[in-house]
């Protein structure tokens, strides 16, 4: 238990488009460790998200989380051009989205305690699509996207 | 190309319903609605003809949702085509009255449908209106019907920014076709061309290829507001979404009036 912990510290610290990613495979954001940032690239990411109509045209990168209200806090992108969209699924309009350095309250959109959602970093939506594709670096910093650690033993 | 003369009654029907020219009265009267829509679809929404149209017409389609339903739509019909392989048309839109539209509050603004449906998808092509998460800039999202390994709920999609236009209107030009996947070039079958604000052929704004053979050709179309997002019911109602001068044909570029 204790080798899988650390493998799960290891992996959350790691640039995370070294993952999947994508809505197939969504990098899961569990478990983590609150009040942390998340670094990489949406270079390579996954190109036209649907959204219910609000397609993610440019490359993408794809997270999941569980929702806990106790413990969500704001999310907040930053990244020329990068902005951050909340759905339940890649076919799903988006319950609320975040552009560069504006908090994202997701506490006020709704969402379902203990029920799993997508959060996807993109570029702006009002960019052209281009070759190459238009993509880039991005943080995106929390407050709490956390779970609560059930049960932890030494070996 | 010759135009299907099926087709080509729908085109001047649909011009005598929206781009009505009345000699240049200033009193003109629109036509009721359906007019010659085949029909028409307004729950938790309202469709309206009103004065002055676009691009020096008399009249305009007026859609709004009013209501925050779930079914909530506002949108005419025309069930002209018939299984038809290659599908062009084109419309103006005018969404300046939806403020601050962001990425949460898509809404479907014309789709091309089949009667033969695959994978529980019946809209060949649909095309949306969203904006950017900070809410400033709009796009059309482009969504089409098709099998491949990176079509999500079916669909293949783009976006392209609604930029241009005159006074806030649009003129929007698709041209779909029935294949296993358009070429590099633009050319060949399956898929859909999208102008936008761009009357030239040979270039248009975006081309997303799709392999849609397991579905059939286009039996209908709907021009107006439908799949409204929350967001949008929430935060959009009783703002109106304009269109004017539809106009559909089977093979024929469509381009400046």
């Amino acid at each position: 238990m204790k080798r899988a912990l650390l493998a799960a510290l290891v992996m959350a610290g790691l640039p995370m488009a070294a993952f999947a990613q994508t809505c197939e495979t969504p990098t899961s954001l569990h478990p983590q460790v609150p009040n942390r940032t998340l670094t990489g690239t949406t270079c390579g990411g996954q190109s036209g998200i649907p959204l219910g109509g609000a397609v993610a045209a440019h490359p993408s990168v794809v997270y999941q989380f569980t929702y806990n209200n106790s413990e969500t806090g704001p999310i907040t992108v930053t990244g020329a051009e990068r902005e951050i969209v909340v759905a339940a699924s890649c076919s799903s309009p988006p319950m609320g989205g975040g552009a560069p350095g504006v908090p994202l309250n997701i506490q006020s959109m709704g969402l379902q305690n203990g029920t799993n959602y997508l959060l996807i970093v993109t570029s702006d939506s009002g960019l052209p699509t281009t070759t190459p594709p238009r993509c880039g670096d991005f943080s995106v910093t929390y407050t709490a996207l956390p779970v609560s650690l059930q049960s932890f033993s030494v070996e | 190309m010759k135009v299907n003369a099926k087709m080509k009654s729908l085109s001047l029907a649909v011009a005598g319903l929206v781009g009505f020219a009345f000699a240049g009265s200033a009193m003109a009267q629109c036509p009721a609605l359906p007019g010659a829509w085949s029909g028409q679809s307004a729950v938790g929404g309202s469709l309206a003809t009103s004065t002055p149209g676009f691009a020096s017409t008399n009249c305009k389609l007026d859609a709004q949702i009013t209501a925050n339903l779930g079914s909530a739509s506002a949108f005419v019909r025309d069930d002209t085509p018939a299984g038809e392989e290659r599908y062009r048309a084109q419309f103006l839109i005018n969404v300046d009255a939806l403020a601050s539209l962001n990425s949460s509050q898509p809404v479907r603004a014309f789709a091309a449908i089949t009667d033969t449906p695959a994978s529980g998808v019946s809209e060949v092509v649909k095309l949306t209106v969203f904006g950017n998460a900070a809410g400033t800039s709009k796009s059309l999202g482009i969504l089409v019907a098709g099998s491949n390994p990176t079509a999500i709920g079916g669909f293949v999609s783009s976006s392209v920014p609604l930029t241009g236009g005159t006074g806030g209107v649009h003129r929007i030009e698709i041209d779909w076709s029935k294949g296993a996947g358009l070429a590099g070039d633009g050319s060949g079958a399956g898929g859909v061309k999208v102008w936008v604000n761009n009357t030239n052929e040979a270039t248009p704004s975006q081309t997303v290829s799709a392999n849609n053979t397991t579905w059939g050709g286009v039996d209908s179309a709907a021009l107006g507001l439908a799949q409204a997002s929350p967001n949008f019911r929430s935060v959009q109602a009783n703002r109106i979404v304009s269109f004017d001068q539809f106009d559909s044909r089977r093979s024929t570029f469509i381009g400046s009036p």
